[in-house]
């Protein structure tokens, strides 16, 4: 009766457990496995990383085989970007052609007089025209001339050419037949903004499906153009990409796992009962850890997700001791034995986790509960549901004994073992800090080829590398621009010393109201305008008619309404100001002011300097990269928590001394050989490393905690043996197998507890012991 | 208006071609356009005179043109004010004297100023002797057999009012493989005249 009371209910929670995780909403951001942020500025720099303008931007590349071809690859992008310019998923979408910039240009021309840096009453007497004057006869007789004429009448002072020399700092990009090209030759680009934000994976996706079916139509429509492909980069993509690949590696690695193991025990075991029931732990505790999850948090993280099949390995395990070591029916004393070391087992493996879950970071603790809830509902479901059910045990000793009769070879083993020890200490220990790396691109689920994509069509494009920004906040839009004008000349300083090669500042774009008007105020009335130009007129070599439109212009500006951001609206200005100028939920504004080529050396200068304008500089790759390595510092300080949590919760539960001694010992061990492995074999170690090796803690301490108080009687101890030996076999077997995925973040996983799981079982056969009698 | 000249120039071309097939413009054309090719690089003084409305008198620069084939120009004006323009394949580069002695530098890629890129790709088009790249752009027309030649080009497209600076009308006056005068007349109305003698 109880038994099926149980049973019932396990299959309730499970069906409620498949409910939620059903439901819960899969990410893959690795912005959510970024620490909390600590400063304003930190949170600034999430916000970005998360939604900013930067994460809509998708870099398309339309490339030919070789560069003889390029015409094809700028007629297909060229048509590729008409066809987006009229598609709902993008906002904005420019190409290169002159003709796209026509807008902006034609806004800034009109707004000349609120913008222009050069106004101010002196320019507009008889005086200032007469200078205004000679620079336009230069002008108009140098190279520069076809530019100049059209706009000389009504232009005669030369505003627009102020307006853009500020706004023109970088070197434009490469065209070839109209569009933008990479170095090479190969690659047309196209820039697209989408209508929604990079995190909204399932928007994005949607957008890319269209922008591949309209690149399909724009190749169709060119001639002879099946060798033109398409490339996509950009966060949005990634983010697309990496769900679908994590997606991808879990299932069919899971599979992969699940038909490997399964055969192993069947082969060793014989029960395909057994197979049955031992999927039952396993499958509550993976489902459990992911409904808590879903709970906990929202949603379940894509790299959790992947983690998960991890568990597979680990929770098996249960099964099998409980299987295999179980006591004859009546044999109360062997099987309370047993409960004992499966819940120190447990309680050890959740030790670890319950350090993960501490160390304050969403990522990380996401992990530790999804874990920790893991493995105890497997532990709890195989001792407490399979034993009833489980087929009569039957003895399955180990083929030889351990430890061995003679004491020589366990010697051998453990000389061995200190010698391994010895050699990934000094490993360590010469790499000293430069074991760890740092880089976000170190622990991106794509790894580091989708980057170079990203950081060639950005360089070719020339837009800016997104690496540095200037930062000020203020508790207003108009305070906020007024301050980023009182930067203005430190930035213009730094550009000339070459601490930086140039910077976009939304106030050269929308001035602020103060300066706008000042500029308004500069301009002067009608008849005052046209008696002091009459006169300069007539002592140059213009013509006295020559600028009748100007004087309407500038007549229009003096009377005419401030700019606002509405002004730029739906043009490619209106998405720069958009991006630069952003509204904080706390509702003050905080200005975003682009930097390009920032030399590293003279960074500290530059910081000092903005500092005295309330103004930040981040560094997205050195702040994200020091924010790993505060993240990894407190990772590693949680994980040497851990291990002294399962050290204590040893001398608690078996207040020996000496067993404890051991199995600390066989622990610091594996951890420490499987380190200074994986150090020689990957040359640097990442946070993922870390927190697998929290992972192989809890894995080595199971096996430990079986070997070094083995039963006295020979049979039961080689089962015990047997159990420990199968059970490490299966959890080799899976992360063997995750070790094989391409995603960086799962092979870094699986290669570390793969050489854990072995490190941990002859670390624990170093040290094995044969419990006395009596205990 | 542009449009209507350049189908009135067709079909003069057509006419002459046909009524009067002993002329033979058109190989006197390639005739002509062979020679420019057959020059390598050359160096040459220029003064520049710019009549516009806008100008009393025409405005004056003198300086030197040099070409490399097939696609370096260089244009160094020595007086009113220093100003280089190098041109090299796509990229342009402008070198200008300030009021105060200081020289900038500004580097562009030539597909961004179409009103500048017109202008260089026919010049350099012409002094190459590419003739089948200007005919891709303009109608164009010998008025003026060898030895003493004219020739005249009118843009094929129509030309962008809005945008400005367009070319209206190209023509070209020399004496066997040396161009003496090019002169551009623009939308606006603006005649740009450029004399070239050989090199001092």
């Amino acid at each position: 009766m109880s038994l099926i009371v149980r049973w019932l209910a396990l299959l309730v929670a499970l069906a409620a457990c498949a409910w939620v995780v059903a439901r819960a909403p899969i990410a893959t951001d690795i912005a959510a496995f970024l620490p909390g942020p600590a400063t304003p500025e930190q949170r600034l720099l999430a916000e970005q990383l998360r939604d900013g303008i930067a994460a809509r931007l998708v870099l398309i590349g339309v490339s030919v085989p070789d560069e003889a071809q390029s015409e094809k690859a700028a007629r297909v992008a060229a048509s590729l970007a008409v066809r987006l310019r009229s598609d709902p998923h993008f906002t904005f979408v420019v190409s290169g052609d002159p003709k796209d910039f026509e807008r902006e240009q034609q806004l800034l021309f009109d707004a000349r007089y609120l913008l222009s840096p050069q106004i101010e009453p002196a320019e507009f007497t008889t005086g200032g025209l007469r200078a205004a004057l000679d620079r336009l006869e230069r002008r108009l007789t140098s190279a520069i001339a076809p530019l100049v004429r059209p706009m000389a009448p009504r232009d005669p002072t030369g505003e627009m050419i102020a307006v853009v020399e500020r706004l023109a700092q970088r070197p434009p990009p490469r065209t070839r037949h109209g569009v933008w090209f990479t170095a090479d030759g190969r690659t047309a680009i196209v820039l697209a903004q989408t209508r929604n934000p990079g995190f909204n994976i399932d928007a994005q996706e949607q957008a890319q499906r269209a922008l591949q079916a309209a690149f399909a139509a724009s190749r169709d429509a060119v001639a002879d153009a099946a060798e033109v492909s398409l490339q996509l980069a950009g966060p949005g993509v990634f983010a697309v990409e990496s769900r679908a690949r994590i997606e991808r590696d879990a299932r069919r690695l899971s599979i992969l796992a699940t038909i490997l193991i399964a055969g192993l025990l069947l082969s060793v075991l014989r029960s395909p009962r057994f197979l049955l029931l031992a999927a039952v732990p396993v499958g509550t505790g993976a489902l459990a850890g992911l409904a808590v999850i879903a709970l906990a948090f929202g949603e379940i993280h894509g790299i959790t997700l992947g983690f998960g099949l991890t568990l597979i390995g680990e929770a098996v395990d249960y099964a099998i001791y409980v299987h295999l070591q179980r006591a004859p029916p009546g044999d109360a004393r062997g099987n309370g034995r047993l409960w004992r070391a499966l819940l120190l087992a447990v309680l050890s493996s959740a030790a670890g986790f319950l350090a993960m879950i501490l160390s304050g970071f969403r990522g990380l603790a996401q992990l530790g509960v999804f874990s920790l809830v893991g493995i105890v509902v497997s532990g709890a479901v195989a001792r407490y549901h399979l034993p009833a059910l489980l087929p009569p045990p039957r003895p399955h000793p180990l083929p030889f004994d351990w430890p061995p009769a003679r004491r020589g070879i366990q010697r051998a083993v453990q000389a061995v073992i200190a010698a391994a020890l010895v050699l990934a200490v000094v490993q360590i220990a010469a790499r000293g800090s430069g074991v760890w790396i740092d880089s976000l691109s170190s622990i991106s689920p794509l790894g580091s080829g989708a980057g170079a994509l990203d950081a060639r069509l950005r360089g070719d494009a020339a837009l800016p590398e997104v690496r540095w920004l200037i930062a000020l906040e203020r508790p207003n839009q108009q305070e906020a621009l007024e301050q980023t004008e009182a930067l203005r000349p430190t930035l213009e300083k730094a550009r000339e010393s070459g601490a930086l090669v140039a910077f976009d500042s939304p106030a050269d774009v929308l001035p602020s109201e103060r300066t706008q008007r000042a500029r308004q105020a500069a301009l002067p009335e009608r008849a005052a305008l046209q008696a002091a130009l009459a006169s300069a007129v007539a002592s140059s070599n213009f013509a006295p008619n020559a600028f009748a439109p100007f004087v309407d212009d500038v007549e229009k500006a003096r009377a005419g309404p401030l700019l606002t951001p509405a002004y730029y609206a739906g043009s490619g200005l209106g998405q720069r100001l958009t991006a630069q100028l952003v509204a904080r939920p706390s509702g003050s504004t905080a200005v975003l002011v682009t930097v390009h080529g920032v030399d590293e050396e003279k960074a500290a200068q530059l910081r000092g300097a903005i500092k005295a304008h309330g103004a930040t500089l981040i560094d997205l790759k050195d702040d994200v990269e020091r924010l790993l390595a505060d993240y990894r510092r407190t990772a590693l300080w949680a994980a040497l928590a851990g291990g002294a949590l399962i050290v204590l919760l040893l001398v608690v539960q078996m207040r020996n001394a000496r067993v404890v001694l051991r199995i600390g010992a066989a622990l610091a061990a594996a951890v420490l050989v499987t380190a200074g492995t994986l150090v020689h074999i990957e040359g640097s170690l990442t946070l993922f490393h870390l927190v697998a090796l929290l992972l192989v803690a809890g894995i080595g301490s199971n096996y430990a905690i079986f070997f070094c108080r083995l039963p006295a009687d020979s049979a039961a101890r080689r089962t015990t043996l047997a159990s420990v030996a199968l059970a490490s076999a299966t959890t080799f077997i899976a992360f063997v197998l995750l070790a094989t995925s391409t995603t960086p973040v799962l092979h870094m996983i699986g290669t570390t507890v793969a050489i854990g799981t072995l490190a941990g079982l002859a670390a624990s056969a170093a040290c094995a012991a044969v419990e006395p009698p009596d205990a | 208006m542009t449009e209507r000249r350049a189908v009135l120039c067709v079909l003069a071309g057509a006419l002459l071609s046909s009524t009067a097939p002993a002329r033979a413009g058109g190989d006197d054309l390639e005739g002509l356009f062979a020679l420019f090719a057959a020059q390598g690089e050359r160096r040459k003084a220029f003064v520049e005179r710019r009549y516009s409305v806008l100008f009393r008198n025409p405005p004056e620069a003198r300086g030197t043109l040099y070409f490399k084939p097939p696609a370096l120009l260089e244009r160094d004006v020595v007086s009113p004010r220093k100003e280089k323009v190098r041109i090299d394949a796509e990229t342009a580069t402008l070198r200008i004297e300030g009021d105060d002695g200081k020289v900038t530098e500004r580097k562009a890629s030539l597909a961004t100023i179409p009103q500048l890129a017109n202008l260089v790709l026919t010049i350099r088009a012409t002094l190459a002797g590419d003739l089948a790249t200007l005919r891709r752009n303009y109608v164009v027309t010998m008025t003026h057999p060898l030895p003493r030649w004219r020739i005249e080009m009118t843009p094929i497209m129509k030309i962008d009012e809005a945008a400005g600076g367009g070319v209206s009308t190209i023509s070209m006056a020399g004496e066997r493989a040396e161009v003496e005068r090019i002169e551009f007349t623009d939308t606006s109305g603006d005649r740009t005249e450029i004399l070239l003698s050989p090199a001092s």
